[in-house]
């Protein structure tokens, strides 16, 4: 079953990072790297990490959205007219991706058996390593994200 | 088929950040070198969790909680950056802002 996922994961991955970083227009690309995101995301959650899996699911692909909204929002209207030229290359690819999906999906359902919830989360080690080893980092954390909105909002307001 | 090991995790972490410092090097555009820092720093999150799980230590977990919170992190202040540049001058391109003063 790992083999099942990780290979055209890791092969949808690279292959949206790929046409991601080759697009004219950013809103295409931080559409495909949505979904680089999410295929990240399942690699990650294989590797035993659930929780880290859904962090970088949600805050990553959340990110992303951001971009999006702002490119929509900074468009190079030249750049724009410009049409990309695989257009239907992207949507017969997005159309089995979503395929792939949609059957890995199913797969897991069927086969997943029936076991006890807290047995599958691994929310007691992580939370016993980033009190007892990860202190620092995460301390250092909290301190960026704390200058990284003071910081926002004072270039915000200062820019308006 | 081939069992799935930490060698295979580290290649496909290899591949994607070497795409996203590509794209970091090759575009122009602050946006899509905004994504593509993001993919390098979701690539180095998976290493470290294909580590943690190979060597079966939490803390590589941990760091990838921290890179993934980083990543957000860098995508706000590029974002906020690219706004304040994109008001006094209209543009996307990286090349346009070759100076620091507003």
């Amino acid at each position: 079953m790992e083999q099942v996922i990780f290979y055209p994961c890791s092969v949808l991955a690279v292959v949206s990072a790929v046409i991601a970083i080759t697009r004219v227009q950013p809103f295409i690309a931080a559409l495909w790297m949505t979904l680089t995101t999410s295929m990240i995301a399942v690699l990650v959650s294989l590797n035993d990490a659930p929780i880290v899996g859904a962090a970088l699911f949600f805050i990553a692909a959340s990110s992303m959205l951001v971009i999006m909204l702002m490119s929509i929002m900074m468009d190079d209207r030249e750049r724009l007219r410009t049409k990309g030229r695989t257009i239907q290359f992207g949507k017969i690819f997005g159309g089995f991706a979503a395929t792939y999906l949609i059957v890995v999906l199913a797969l897991a359902l069927a086969r997943t058996p029936r076991t006890d919830i807290a047995s599958l989360n691994n929310a007691k080690p992580v939370g016993q390593a980033i009190v007892e080893s990860c202190g620092m980092p995460l301390t250092l954390v909290g301190l960026l994200l704390l200058v990284v909105i003071v910081c926002s909002v004072t270039m915000g307001k200062r820019n308006a | 088929m081939l069992d799935i090991s930490l060698h295979h995790y580290l290649a496909a972490s290899i591949v994607l950040a070497s795409v996203g410092i590509a794209g970091i090097m090759v575009r122009r555009s602050i946006l899509i070198i905004l994504t593509s820092i993001q993919l390098t720093l979701m690539a180095s999150a998976l290493a470290f969790v294909a580590f943690a799980h190979a060597k079966s230590l939490p803390q590589g977990k941990t760091m990838a909680l921290v890179i993934v919170v980083v990543a957000a992190a860098e995508a706000l202040v590029g974002l906020t950056i690219a706004v304040s540049a994109y008001r006094t001058r209209p543009r996307t391109s990286i090349d346009d802002f070759t100076l620091m003063k507003g």
